[in-house]
């Protein structure tokens, strides 16, 4: 499959499992997700074929987070360590599909996980995947996978955080010139519409007459959906009148439109995962 | 010798009317203080104008003689001359929680300060967290947070770069990182790499082993920067919140600025609070109301986060006027010392500062603790706890679990308070000199004894004083007013009660009860003044509620199932009389005692004591009677009698020595073969000269006599014998006056033995003449005859060979 899919009818989301926090963080989010829209979960664990080269290479070594000394990476512990991972991811997609009452699939893949995950995107509406975090520090980073999905790939992404505050925090949509704006909107509208969550739409535009006119627009689509929600214009297109009113607004969700592949806003997708401490939904298409 | 009857004016005093100069007790002054107690007035006096340790106060005497209310109105008056206690409050110590801190404010300060406290939380509850949401510090902290990321990142990224340059890159392992060797971005493959030259392979080894090298520092590092980034981050936190905190808690040092305990305690709340910041972010622990009583979101007292800054007051002094006085009804160890209460939490207990609770001696620290030493000494560890807290001059709140050592888990050891307070015991004479003989420490502690008398004498001054006494009584419970007459009557009802002719009861508890009783019955009676027949008719109905055992015993001795016979004579039987004491009801009663004698060893048996049935002074009476025999009768030659003592249909038991002197003229009857007149009964004790003694109870016994010859009829034979020195106590009722008065009963007061026996058998008792004889006929001779007799008998018994018989 190559085309892209409305939101409103995404039916697959691939939820790349890697046993870690990040992507515990991002099958909870994306399994919310598939509740809310009747769409399936489709686990994908990918058994990092790098890893496994170096692991036997015989002079390789692991340097842990957690020890102050080095050890030999030995390739039948690494192989045991993937089994031992893609076992807990798949229990940790079967217990989440069985709480969200989501039909669910699982797979192992070998390969490389960037190639791994954008193949296996072809398959899928949406790709769901945590936010990269530094190791002891906890920066919230995008990520060589996530930059890849992004950059690779047409469809659309969650980037699911750890800190994305309660459930019933608000699910916020980027009403903008952006054509995706609507669908963005829509999707945001049916989250909330669904379990009563608040919904708050930042509007962004580059003059008052502009901000004017897309409020406007945005509070007819609201009312056309039969939806209330709170409308905030954003001063700017730019990233930091979003940023700011990102991160003063409690939210669990943010829904915003975004060019697939990304051009210039490359950067921009980079410092919003970064610097929001909501989930990041881009739709894309 | 010969014994009459007592003048019926002998037999109840009556109080002169003269001496009552009023018409009502509406007329009469108050008195400015008890009368008959000024030994006690002196004590009291005393004892609370001392400002000494162990000058603490024992006011003892018998219960209903006004103590707890003079001592409260001794203490009221002094009091008021007192300064107001300070407040006491207990506040968290931050530095110890398990050592809460207590303040001791001037009145109403502590109040204020809670009010304070709860009013700041709230203040920073709201302050606080707009802080943190500031553009401001959002700002610093972001610059704090981007310095040690770009650190973070560049650290990696060059060691990308260096791993770039030669072909090798980082790779995130299960555990951590690896450095790898790449080609076209993809890690080489086990296969690959053996295909490489050997000298590239080494190069590509050493490369690696470099980079890890510098990979193993870099993660050393990290740990240490994440320590510096969250220092860094509290000190921000900590300079903002100091701003903040300190700019409310300026407010509250200004405004307490004289008090530098609070002064010092704000001083750890800043802290504190710049320590705990975190609580003023997190979300509410529970859901907060409106508003409660002081206008503050209920939270902000309910919280648990924020209890550690609230004020518990323990004493709130605001508006006292004058030194506390402070009588705990239920003087237990919790309920004097204080108690550290315990809530449930998951389970578990736990406590903190806020849970202490006061006790007695922290209300009346400043002032007076008057306490019932009857419920004090009852309570398990109260008496000690008090000891200990007057002997160390400070109260401390310790669990009775802590106080014993029982208890080892975490609790709270809160700070003692100096203790300044006089206290005052209240109870039981015998209850007195029970804790002296057994509390080493009790006269240490307790120097001053109010001792209340139980009676006064009653004269000319005192009537009058009595007089005031009742008028007080009737204004204080509100009753009408009493005639001059129903005074008198009261008076003579005093005496009654004081047992004594010449004595006023000081119960006044009592009293107050007759007059209660007397305006009630006065109102049914439709009057507004109470007069003499009401407090007749008060004493009569009060008897009659209680004299349902005394009816039922009269009742039996009538049907015959008591033998008591009320004339005739019998040889070896008298009449006894007792005294059966029952709650508020004593009454007396006859019983028959008899005596038999037979040769013997000079044994005089106690049947009551042979089957434990007497009590040891009922045996002490018995044995002095043998000793009397032995005297009088045998100083040359044995004792040669067995004597049997009984008191007939008793099966109670028996005690006190009042019945000897019956007892010793059944015996006597017995000896002389005389007998006794059944019309008279007999109390009165003995010793070993035969003069007759006095004993208690005397009016309850005459009457319990008079009742029963009464229902039988009065025949003008009938009377009591009491001992002379009991003629001092007679305050018989009028019934038995009027009957003494118109001949048909008699009161004869002996001195010996000799006097009642001769009234008993109507046979002279006879003194011995010059050669030591008694004369003929006389009832000393007949028993000196009969007791030589026996004597010989045994002589010429103990002559006799072995198994012989008497010939």
């Amino acid at each position: 499959l190559s085309e892209t899919t409305s939101p409103s009818d995404y039916r697959r989301i691939l939820v790349a499992l890697d046993a870690s926090r990040e992507s515990q963080a991002a099958l909870e989010a994306a399994a919310r997700l598939a509740a809310r829209l009747e769409a399936e979960l489709l686990g994908l664990f990918v058994e990092d074929v790098d890893l496994l080269n170096l692991a036997a290479l015989p002079f390789s070594r692991e340097v842990p987070l957690l020890s102050r000394t080095s050890h030999i990476l030995q390739p039948e512990q690494v192989e045991r360590e993937l089994k031992s991972r893609a076992a807990m991811a798949r229990r940790a997609l079967a217990e989440i599909a069985a709480a969200f009452h989501v039909d669910w699939s699982f797979r192992i893949a070998r390969g490389r996980v960037e190639t791994e995950l954008v193949a296996a995107a072809k398959d899928a509406d949406l790709v769901a995947l945590g936010k990269g975090t530094r190791p002891l520090s906890g920066h919230v980073y995008l990520g060589s996978t996530g930059r890849a999905i992004a950059a690779r790939t047409i469809r659309s992404v969650l980037f699911a955080t750890m800190t994305s505050g309660s459930a019933d925090a608000a699910v916020a949509a980027v009403y903008s010139e952006d054509r995706r704006s609507g669908e963005a909107l829509a999707l945001a509208a049916r989250l909330t519409k669904h379990d009563g969550r608040p919904l708050a739409v930042f509007v962004l535009g580059d003059s008052p007459s502009a901000l004017a006119r897309l409020e406007a627009g945005a509070r007819e689509e609201l009312q056309s959906m039969g939806v209330s929600g709170s409308v905030q214009r954003v001063n700017g297109t730019g990233l930091a009148g979003l940023l700011r009113a990102v991160q003063t607004t409690s939210i669990s969700l943010l829904v915003v439109g975004a060019n697939a592949p990304p051009s210039d806003t490359d950067l921009a997708l980079e410092t919003l995962v970064e610097q929001s401490a909501c989930s990041i939904l881009l739709v894309r298409g | 010798m010969k014994v009459t009857p007592l003048a019926a004016d002998a037999l109840s005093r009556r109080c002169d009317l003269s001496l009552l100069q009023f018409q009502t007790t509406d007329e009469l002054q108050e008195l400015p203080e008890l009368p008959g107690q000024s030994r006690a007035i002196e004590a009291v006096r005393f004892g609370i104008g001392i400002k000494r340790q162990g000058y603490n106060l024992f006011a003892l005497g018998s219960p209903g003689t006004g103590k707890h209310a003079m001592i409260r109105e001794f203490l009221a008056r002094s009091a008021s001359d007192g300064s107001a206690p300070l407040d006491l409050c207990y506040v968290n110590n931050f530095d110890d929680p398990q050592r809460p801190k207590a303040l001791r404010l001037p009145p109403g300060v502590a109040v204020t300060l809670r009010a304070d406290m709860s009013e700041l939380v709230g203040d920073l509850r709201a302050a606080v967290p707009t802080l943190f949401e500031s553009e401001d510090y959002r700002n610093r902290r972001h610059v704090i947070e981007e310095e040690f990321k770009t650190r973070h990142e560049e650290i990696f990224e060059k060691l990308q770069e260096r791993a770039k340059a030669k072909n090798l890159a980082l790779v995130r392992t299960p555990m951590g990182f690896a450095v790898a060797p790449v080609r076209n971005g993809a890690v080489v493959s086990p296969d690959d790499f053996e295909k490489l030259p050997a000298p590239e392979q080494q190069q590509i080894q050493k490369d690696m082993e470099e980079l890890q090298a510098a990979l193993e520092d870099t993660i050393r590092q990290l740990p240490l920067w994440e320590k510096e980034r969250r220092e860094r981050l509290r000190d921000l936190n900590r300079q903002v919140v100091t701003f903040v905190v300190g700019h409310h808690i300026d407010a509250l040092r200004a405004r307490y600025r004289e008090l530098q305990e609070i002064v010092a305690y704000l001083g750890a709340v800043e802290r504190d609070v710049v320590e705990n910041f975190d609580a003023f972010l997190a979300a509410p622990a529970d859901k907060a109301s409106p508003g409660d009583a002081d206008g503050l979101p209920s939270r902000s007292r309910n919280d648990g986060r924020f209890r550690r800054y609230q004020v518990n007051v323990l004493v709130d002094s605001t508006g006292a006027k004058g030194a506390p006085v402070v009588y705990e009804d239920n003087p237990t160890y919790l309920n004097l010392v204080g108690a550290v209460e315990h809530l449930a939490e998951m389970g578990a207990l736990v406590t903190d500062f806020g849970l202490i609770k006061g006790g007695s001696l922290h209300r009346a620290n400043g002032g007076y603790l008057v306490l019932d030493a009857h419920k004090l000494l009852t309570q398990p560890f109260a008496w000690d706890a008090l000891k200990r807290s007057l002997r160390s001059k400070e109260i401390r709140i310790e669990t009775p679990g802590q106080m014993l050592s029982l208890v080892t888990t975490v609790s709270l050891t809160p700070e003692p308070v100096p203790l300044d307070i006089k206290v005052v015991l209240v109870g039981e004479r015998w209850l007195y000199y029970l804790v002296s003989a057994l509390d080493f420490e009790f006269h240490e502690l307790f120097k001053v004894a109010a001792d209340f008398e139980d009676d006064m004498q009653w004269d000319a001054d005192s009537t009058a004083a009595y007089a005031q006494l009742i008028a007080a009584i009737a204004r204080r419970e509100n009753l009408h007013a009493l005639d001059r007459d129903a005074v008198a009557r009261a008076i003579e009802h005093g005496a009654r009660l004081a047992d004594d002719s010449s004595k006023l009861s000081m119960h006044i508890a009592q009293l107050a009860d007759v007059l209660r009783e007397a305006d009630y019955w006065a109102s049914e009676a439709g009057r507004t003044i109470v007069k003499a027949e009401d407090v007749d008719r008060a004493i009569r109905a009060s008897r009659r509620r209680s004299d349902r055992i005394s009816d039922r015993s009269r009742e039996m001795i009538q049907r015959g199932l008591i033998l008591i016979d009320t004339d005739g004579a019998k040889i070896g039987q008298v009449n006894g009389l007792s005294v059966l004491n029952l709650g508020t009801m004593t009454f007396g009663k006859p019983s028959r005692i008899t005596a038999k004698v037979r040769l013997g060893r000079g044994e005089v048996v106690d049947i009551e004591r042979q089957v434990e049935l007497g009590g040891p002074i009922h045996s002490k009476g018995v044995m002095i009677l043998s000793a009397f025999l032995a005297a009088r009768y045998a100083t040359d030659q044995p004792l040669s009698l067995w004597a049997s003592l009984v008191f007939e249909q008793s099966y109670g038991g028996v005690e006190g020595d009042s019945a000897s002197s019956a007892e010793l003229y059944a015996l006597l009857s017995a000896l002389a073969d005389l007998p006794i007149k059944q019309s008279i009964a007999v109390t009165g004790s003995v010793n070993q000269h035969g003069d007759v003694q006095v004993i208690g109870g005397v009016n309850e016994k005459i009457e319990g006599f008079f009742d029963v010859c009464a229902e039988r009829g009065l025949t003008g034979q009938q009377g009591v014998l009491v001992p002379a020195g009991n003629t001092q106590h007679l305050m018989l009722r009028q019934d038995v006056v009027d009957a003494a008065r118109a001949g048909r009963f008699h009161v004869f007061a002996v001195r010996t033995i000799d006097e009642g026996i001769e009234l008993l058998t109507g046979v002279p008792a006879g003194e011995r003449d010059a050669k030591g004889q008694f004369p003929e006929g006389t009832v000393n001779r007949l028993v000196e005859d009969r007791l030589m007799g026996l004597a010989e008998r045994r002589r010429r018994f103990a002559t006799l060979p072995t198994g012989g018989a008497e010939s």
